[in-house]
């Protein structure tokens, strides 16, 4: 038997996520999922659906703050037409799943799976995202409040660096003036769990070459990882030298040395670097050159 | 009685598209599916299964059960046999398990979930074997045997005309292997059934099935009961496509419900039925093709290998198609067909949409294909020259005696837009492909393929028509009431069809063979014109009339039954794709399906027949396989692995059908169930060469080759267009300094 609470407010929420064993239900599509397949072991869940300030997007003074409790459909209503820099998190909820699930599975929820295929993850890495943790403090009987960079938030597969009744409240995007966009491959147009994907974010310097670059490609790791590699040989480039026939090859090689894809049910490990390579080239010709 | 002789019927329903008239009651949820049955005290039935793919079951320790779950197996059965075709399949494995999740025991409780739970905690010990993978390790001497009599079930062979003679004449010869895999039919209601003792003592049942007469003698044989003692009643069925044709899950429910005296029912989940239920058998394809430079066929040379799984089934049935359809609707003079159906330790094959036909086109209508690359032929125009036509004589020396016009098929797809427009493509990503096909009507050489119908006339007007067809979601009940409504001359409420109930209604054979419309069609003509007769003859009130017919069957015959066939329908397919050089992934944009089926009864029905076919074979080009690990046991048993093609992965589906007519059919309909499932992946085959250069020979498509073989494209047009722009160069160069 699985129990579900549903405390109504934030200290009533983080009590209840602070008893042991207790994980938190936002919109349940891989929570439902994970305890039909066993794994999921927790039998408390507490439903945090009525925290309504989780499922706010704004922009602030430093940045754009996602509420965890915001829907894919959501996310991509509200980055549609803005800013081209966040163009790879727009075009990554849109790939997940089906609109049914789109309409419910939450951000927070992508997150903390921590599926090395997840859609979001790559696209919020190279957007440099981070995390606002809240947990409830017994002892001073006070709400203790960290923020942690998502980069090395996910350590494994299914594993986060989140503690204890901790709850993800919200993911933080720095203010952003590049452009980035994001490629998946997956084996069917729609409800399908990514075989590959990438996100690619470039930021050119007044001089006209890349100032900043980042490139997350995702199912091809234990945890989806940023390519600081390769990310430092594209910054510091132009744009005719990066779409260079012999640059683009050395980029290629240089994010195959920094990727560990495995053989799965879904494919190979051959395919999934061919495929990883083929994305970068892709994103960068496309952010670059300008055609798809 | 000939259903034909003076049936004279005002056309009001027959060729047009009316709407499903159990439509409302599905989309309403009123429709009542086998697992929405309901009775107080009932029992939940759970299955308990072989956790391996192959051993002797040393024993089942059920010490963790609580009293309140009731455990049945195989010893509780009068008769532990299916009673089907082959006869080697026990309702439950005795002492030998020889698939993965094979029924071992039942576990009976009063909730699904107890009984699930209760399930799971008995431990089935078995002493394992070695597994057999493939027909190839199955027909090895010396391998494990899993059946007593051994692991080769059938071996065919046939020869017509002297081929080795005819390929030395040929100017063009090509050959290959070709791989496909275990298919699922992917019906959207799992197994179900739902059973319970009456007031009289009988024992009745509530299935989702395709045929309630094998139901009840597989039943009957098994708890030991006279049929009079047994009624069977096909719920609505939510899908079939051959899986529910003697599938065991009625067994189970009418085993809890005699023993125990109470109502039982049995829901397979999704899981269960897509690693244990019946799968379309795998293959491999060895076939040779010869033709002259004028693009005449004359030589063939086709071997299959058939994957039949654990038990046989249907498989003889489908062995016999394979081998019937195998060298395509073309007339070929020399024809040699070899094939194997095997024993391996995989779910059992069994019947599926398409019967051994998609297995065999796949290998020969991409080789056709390249025929046509090699000596310079529009690969329609070969189709063309070499189709099947009425009186011509088929692959295993059968006449062709039925209506035939394969050509007018290839006729709508040379109109289509999809077929002209190809010549203005410049997209190098895009391609275009062909492919042809047949497949047969009806149950093939000696197996009884026979239908009876009754109509009564009912106090309100109406009448009451009985007949044995399920519905399986086809909407076989709606044509027969169009049939029925015009032959009789009344409004279509006026007809009430019963259907598929042991009590009442004659055996008809199963929901199979895309038979239903033509034999269930001609039954009725026959039993209205039964009954105009005796009202004429009588003047008084005619209680009732009854009506039979029988499928056509060809003259020649082979010691297996089953094939060949007397009847066929055709079929041709174009499809426009893309190829996406970033990820390998194949991106349908277009299909064209020309049908000649005879007269289509109701085109809405139709089109529906033929994009759903459709779409299942894209499914079997591009996603679905049963993946198995070293120990033979199923990888993928969710849909989440397994693949079925979402509506994004379709493209539109043009479907045109060849205005034809067959005379033994009611008003001159044949049958069109299966034949589109035939042609579709060699077709897109065939258009992934267009693209990339390279011939698949696996189904499901293979990613990665197609990248490798975009790459190397690539890197050819670009040391083309090096090599050109430097010859460009240098006469330009030479040109300014006079040397060129």
């Amino acid at each position: 038997m699985v129990h579900i609470e549903r405390p109504v407010g934030l200290k009533a929420v983080l009590e209840a996520l602070a008893q042991p064993d207790t994980g938190a239900l936002a919109g349940g599509t891989n929570v439902m999922v994970d305890i039909k397949k066993k794994r999921e072991k927790r039998r408390r869940f507490v439903s945090i659906d009525t925290l309504d300030e989780l499922k706010k997007i704004e922009e602030k003074e430093d940045g754009i703050h996602i509420g965890s409790l915001a829907v894919f459909s959501e996310i991509e209503d509200y980055f549609k037409d803005r800013s081209p820099a966040y163009a790879c998190l727009c075009q990554a909820v849109s790939h997940v799943g089906g609109p049914q699930i789109r309409n419910r599975g939450t951000i927070g929820g992508n997150i903390l799976c921590a599926s090395p295929s997840s859609d979001t993850v790559p696209a919020l890495l190279v957007l440099d995202a981070s995390l606002k943790l809240l947990q409830w403090n017994e002892k001073d009987q006070s709400v203790k409040e960290r923020i942690v960079a998502l980069e090395g938030f996910v350590t494994g597969v299914r594993c986060t660096a989140l503690a204890p009744g901790e709850l993800l409240t919200e993911i933080i995007l720095p203010k952003k003036k590049g452009m980035s966009c994001f490629y998946k491959a997956g084996p069917r147009k729609a409800m399908a769990i990514s075989v590959v994907n990438g996100a690619l974010y470039l930021e050119r310097g007044e001089d006209g070459r890349i100032q900043h670059a980042g490139v997350a490609m995702g199912a091809v790791s234990p945890a989806v990882t940023r390519a600081h590699d390769t990310e430092k040989r594209i910054e510091g480039q132009t744009t005719e030298a990066i779409l260079q026939p012999d640059v683009m090859e050395g980029l290629r090689e240089s994010l195959s040395r920094e990727i560990t894809p495995i053989s799965d049910i879904r494919a190979g490990k051959d395919y999934r670097y061919l495929t990883a390579e083929n994305i970068l080239e892709e994103n960068l010709k496309f952010l670059l050159g300008g055609a798809r | 009685m000939s259903a034909k002789e003076g049936v004279h019927m005002e056309e009001r329903y027959t060729g047009k598209a009316i709407p499903r008239t159990e439509g409302m009651d599905k989309a309403t949820g009123r429709a009542k599916y086998a697992g929405d049955y309901h009775m107080d005290n009932m029992l939940h039935v759970a299955v308990i299964r072989s956790p391996i793919a192959h051993g002797y079951v040393k024993c089942l320790d059920t010490s963790a059960l609580t009293e309140d779950v009731i455990v049945f197996t195989g010893k509780d059965l009068a008769e532990n046999i299916i009673a089907d075709v082959a006869g080697d399949e026990p309702a439950l494995a005795d002492d030998h398990v020889r698939y993965h999740n094979e029924p071992v025991a039942l576990v009976a409780a009063d909730t699904a979930q107890k009984a699930r739970e209760a399930a799971e905690k008995v431990k089935v010990i078995c002493k394992p074997l070695p597994v057999i993978h493939d027909p190839f390790e199955a027909l090895k001497p010396g391998s494990v045997k899993i059946h007593e009599q051994g692991n080769e079930l059938v071996h065919f062979q046939n020869e017509k005309g002297d081929v080795e003679a005819a390929f030395s004449r040929c100017d063009v010869v090509v050959e290959d292997t070709f791989q496909l895999p275990v298919q699922d039919h992917g019906y959207m209601e799992p197994e179900a059934s739902f059973a319970f003792m009456d007031g009289e003592g009988r024992l009745n049942v509530y299935t989702s099935t395709q045929n309630v007469y094998n139901d009840r003698r597989m039943v009957c044989h098994a708890l030991g009961l006279p049929e009079e003692q047994v009624r069977i009643r096909a719920a609505v069925v939510g899908g079939g496509f051959g899986g529910k044709d003697g599938h065991t899950n009625q067994i189970f429910s009418a085993l809890v419900a005699y023993k125990t005296g109470r109502p039982a029912r049995c829901v397979f989940d999704r899981t269960e039925t897509l690693s244990a239920s019946y799968k379309r058998h795998s293959a491999v394809v060895h076939v040779k093709i010869g033709a002259a430079k004028d693009g005449r066929l004359l030589a063939f040379d086709g071997t299959g290998y058939l994957d039949t799984g654990a038990y046989a089934g249907l498989g003889a049935a489908v062995l016999g198609l394979f081998t019937e359809h195998l060298a395509g609707p073309y007339e070929i003079p020399n024809v040699r067909l070899e094939s194997y159906l095997a024993y391996t330790n995989k779910m059992p094959a069994h019947a599926m949409r398409g019967f051994g036909a998609p297995q065999g086109a796949f290998a020969t209508e991409t080789l056709i294909n390249r025929i046509c690359e090699k000596i310079g032929m529009d690969p329609l125009e070969f189709r063309y020259k070499n189709a099947l036509e009425k009186g011509s004589i088929g692959a295993l020396g059968q006449k062709m005696e039925h209506c035939v016009d394969f050509k007018g098929a290839l006729d709508l797809i040379r109109e289509s837009d999809l077929w002209k427009e190809r010549k203005a493509n410049t997209d190098p990503l895009i391609g275009y492909g062909i492919a042809g096909g047949h497949l047969s009507c009806g149950l093939g050489k000696n197996i009884p393929d026979s239908a009876k119908v009754e109509i009564l006339e009912r106090s309100d007007g109406g009448y009451d028509v009985h007949m044995g067809l399920v519905d399986i979601g086809q909407g076989s009940t709606t044509a027969m009431q169009a049939l029925a409504a015009d032959a009789l001359g009344v409004d279509l409420e006026q007809i009430h069809m019963i259907m598929a109930d042991t009590d009442k209604s004659f055996e008809c054979g199963s929901t199979a063979g895309s038979r239903s419309t033509y034999i269930g069609g001609n039954a009725i003509l026959a039993a209205a014109k039964h009954y105009k007769e005796q009202k004429e003859q009588t003047g008084a009130a005619c209680v009732k009339a009854e009506g039979e017919a029988h499928f056509p069957e060809s003259d020649k015959a082979f010691e297996t039954g089953g094939f060949p066939h007397a009847m066929y329908t055709f079929i041709a397919q174009a499809v426009k794709l893309r190829l996406d050089p970033v990820t390998g992934e194949v991106e349908l944009l277009d299909i064209f399906a020309a049908t000649e089926a005879g007269r289509v009864v109701n085109p809405l029905s139709m089109a529906g027949q033929m994009q759903g076919g459709v779409a299942m074979s894209v499914g079997y080009a591009l996603m679905e396989q049963c993946l198995f690990d070293e120990d033979g046991r199923i990888k993928n048993s969710d849909l989440s692995t397994y693949l079925l093609p979402t509506s994004m992965d379709i493209p539109h589906i043009g479907s045109e059908n060849v205005d034809a007519y067959e005379e033994s059919g009611p008003a001159g309909v044949k049958g069109a169930a299966e034949v589109a499932t035939v042609s579709i992946a060699p077709a897109i085959a065939n258009a992934v060469h267009d693209v990339t250069d390279i011939w698949p020979t696996t189904l499901p498509l293979d990613r990665y080759r197609i990248l490798k073989a975009l790459e190397e494209k690539k890197r050819r047009t670009d040391r083309n267009q090096k090599g050109a722009d430097l010859h460009k160069t240098e006469m330009e160069e030479g040109k300014k300094d006079g040397t060129y």
